[in-house]
């Protein structure tokens, strides 16, 4: 007869224990395992983590009482602490590779200061090189300097875009006079006799600023470059044939002698 | 018969018990101090929504606490309190993502500067 009640006890235990599992907490069970295999989170010392497992603790204590608000409460709870564990190492994180980059900064600044140092034994080492240098860009020896005589530096006609031919040349020549500080350079642009000569005026000017914008975009100082504009004055060919406009729809740079200013313009 | 009935008798002491003004005063105590922490850090403006709302629960909070709610007040004066720390983690969040978004503009800038000098 005893056996029998306590077996009766146990059953009855064993219906109350069997509450149905709540959608709800389970999501949140899941949430904080997997917030439990985030790498990120340093789970042993995580205290919204510990708060928690509390909660849903809590949680599982109400729904076999029953009481739907404290279930909603506590999963809230736990829901909201397992988020803030996540933001939390998220910043951490951040925070590590902020200081990471903070020491970076002095080898860094380190870093750009020998390439400075780098850079100016290479240009005492390449001095002669660039000379030859200048002898391959086909520099011409004038009076006033060497022009060079930029094949490249031709464009379509009624245009002012540099072709790549002429950009190869002339970034060659930037780091030509990067490397010679005492070399001036004068820019001159010249057009075509087809079309009005206040168009002829403003494409020769684009054409020179066109080639100064690229010297200067690649590092060289503006104040060391000149700019002049003749229209369709000062052709190199005959402008009755294609090939000769061609021509004359140029740029002409000239590598001012060392330590000369560009001569003021012919009236 | 009789030991329902004192079942029942313990049950609604019990909860009697629970429901003193103690716990749910401290709880309020908690959520206020939260809140004032996360504003220190700047969660006005950067969990705006989240503090608003959260300032308003307290606010019900400390009405049911006037009205002897204690349980009410209580649940409520919880959630404000991890609210708010929520609000604290976002506006850190968002500033250390900040402050890492800045360095990384910095030290890309020194790498380019360096890769400039070099080639010249």
């Amino acid at each position: 007869m005893q056996r029998i009640s306590l077996f009766v006890v146990v059953l009855l235990a064993l219906a109350c224990a069997n509450t149905k599992p709540n959608p709800e907490i389970e999501r949140v069970k899941r949430s904080y395992n997997a917030a439990l295999e985030d790498p990120l989170i340093d789970v042993k010392n995580s205290l919204q983590l510990l708060e928690a497992e509390k909660d849903i603790q809590a949680a599982e204590q109400a729904n076999r009482d029953r009481d739907e608000t404290l279930v909603a409460h506590y999963t809230y709870l736990a829901d909201t602490r397992i988020r803030i564990a996540h933001l939390t190492a998220e910043t951490q994180a951040a925070n590590r590779k902020a200081r990471e980059l903070a020491q970076q900064r002095p080898s860094l600044r380190l870093e750009a200061r020998t390439a400075e140092a780098d850079v100016a034994t290479a240009t005492a080492l390449k001095y002669e090189a660039q000379a030859r240098e200048l002898d391959e860009l086909e520099a011409r020896q004038t009076e006033r300097g060497d022009v060079l005589a930029l094949g490249g530096v031709h464009f379509d006609f009624n245009q002012t875009e540099l072709k790549p031919e002429a950009t190869r040349k002339l970034s060659r020549l930037a780091g030509f006079l990067i490397a010679n500080p005492n070399r001036d350079v004068l820019v001159e642009g010249y057009a075509d006799a087809i079309g009005p000569e206040s168009a002829n005026e403003t494409v020769s000017r684009e054409r020179a600023e066109a080639v100064e914008r690229y010297l200067v975009a690649n590092g060289v100082n503006p104040a060391r470059i000149t700019t002049r504009w003749h229209g369709s004055l000062g052709p190199v060919e005959a402008n009755s044939s294609a090939d000769g406009r061609t021509m004359n729809r140029r740029a002409q740079v000239t590598v001012l002698p060392p330590n000369v200013a560009a001569p003021p313009p012919a009236p | 018969m009789r030991s329902v009935v004192a079942i029942a008798l313990a049950g609604f002491f019990l909860a009697i018990g629970c429901a003193k003004p103690g716990p749910s005063q401290q709880a309020i105590a908690q959520a206020d101090y939260s809140l004032r922490q996360a504003r220190e850090q700047g969660a006005d403006t950067e969990a705006a929504a989240l503090m608003r709302s959260a300032d308003e629960k307290l606010a019900r909070a400390q009405g049911y606490q006037r009205e002897k709610e204690y349980d009410e007040a209580q649940r409520l004066a919880e959630q404000v309190a991890v609210e708010a720390a929520l609000a604290d983690a976002l506006t850190r969040n968002r500033v250390a993502k900040a402050q890492l978004a800045d360095s990384e503009a910095v030290l890309k800038e020194l790498r380019e500067e360096a890769e400039r000098r070099r080639r010249f």
